[in-house]
């Protein structure tokens, strides 16, 4: 089911979401995949954007340009990050700040792990940029929390 | 040597740099330090120059005196000292739904916890809602103590901001 995304300044956008069992997270994985599917260019949602303050979220970069590593749809169910290394600064967009990109510094690489998942999940570059932007969704940070300078927010060119 | 800053400000257009600049070659001065920034439209640009001894205040206005008359606000003025711009330590982010006061708020609290704002930049967001934003790279009086980043941040927060205070790492490379 597709869900109304919400908006910066819902507080639920930034509170620290609640760690859910399985069966109830892969259901509201569900929607959140639904949802983000609904918004052409999304390559990940997390639940406190459709107004869940729990932890699960999604990530698709499949056939994205900037895509280097690609696990397909990946549903994070109370994730956590177990290993992340190097350091890049990208331009980053979210549905719940619609008039913003911001840049931002992230780990090149990261090693995820998730409930349900028997291994944790390599990803690298832009995959990766986008599991830590779903993660601190999860936590209650913004890409505007995350600003690598004064001169790092920028006008979205298109509403998105 | 004298040295001067020069701040001209007015609806932008391209162009405005360069007629500035022509005016200080012309009197063989030379440019030092330059910002520059568009705010809704009208183009500011603030500069610190040096001219040569037999240069005054009053015959660097009159050198750039033309500017006026292509409206633009000039301003000349003598500088001494404060060469070194401080370093900022941290990078601030404040933000909440736009209303007045925002600025005054966020600038108070730096103020009173004697961070110096270094660079800063203050924008309404017009999406809906609209969001205001301010960043700013700040020093901090004693960067490396928790307790002074906690209270600067909790006391943006008590004004009703969302708040980000981060450290700015340098590596050697």
């Amino acid at each position: 089911m597709v869900r109304p995304v919400l908006r910066y300044p819902d507080p639920v956008l930034k509170r620290a979401c609640e760690p859910v069992s399985l069966e109830r997270g892969l259901a509201l994985a569900e929607d959140l995949v639904d949802t983000m599917r609904a918004h052409p260019g999304c390559v990940g949602l997390a639940a406190p954007q459709v107004g869940e303050p729990l932890r699960v979220a999604v990530v698709d970069v499949s056939g994205h340009r900037l895509a280097t590593s690609c696990g397909g749809l990946v549903v994070l169910v109370n994730p956590t990050l177990v290993e992340s290394a190097g350091l890049k600064i990208a331009r980053e967009g979210c549905l719940s700040l619609p008039a913003i990109t911001a840049d931002v510094a992230r780990a090149k690489r990261v090693l995820v792990g998730a409930a349900g998942r028997a291994d944790p999940l390599w990803a690298e570059g832009f995959e990766a940029r986008a599991i830590q932007h779903e993660l601190d969704h999860l936590d209650g940070i913004l890409i505007l929390d995350r600003v690598a300078g004064v001169h790092a927010i920028f006008k979205r060119q298109a509403a998105g | 040597m004298n040295r001067f800053a020069v701040a001209v400000m007015g609806l932008d257009r391209p162009g405005i740099v360069a007629q500035v600049t022509a005016g200080l070659l012309r009197l063989g001065g030379n440019v030092e330090d330059v910002s520059t920034s568009i705010l809704r439209g009208h183009f500011a640009l603030m500069l610190i120059v040096t001219v040569p001894a037999a240069i005054s205040k009053e015959g660097l206005d009159d050198a750039l005196g033309v500017l006026r008359q292509h409206g633009l606000a000039l301003a000349v003025w003598e500088v001494s000292g404060g060469l070194e711009s401080t370093r900022p330590t941290h990078v601030l982010s404040a933000y909440g739904p736009d209303r007045t006061g925002i600025v005054h708020d966020v600038s108070t609290v730096l103020a009173e916890a004697g961070a110096n704002v270094c660079d800063m930049s203050c924008r309404l967001h017009e999406g809906a809602p609209p969001v205001y934003v301010v960043t700013a790279e700040v020093a901090l009086p004693a960067p490396g103590e928790a307790a002074e980043l906690e209270a600067v941040v909790s006391r943006l927060k008590a004004k009703g901001l969302d708040v980000s205070l981060n450290a700015i790492e340098e590596s050697t490379l």
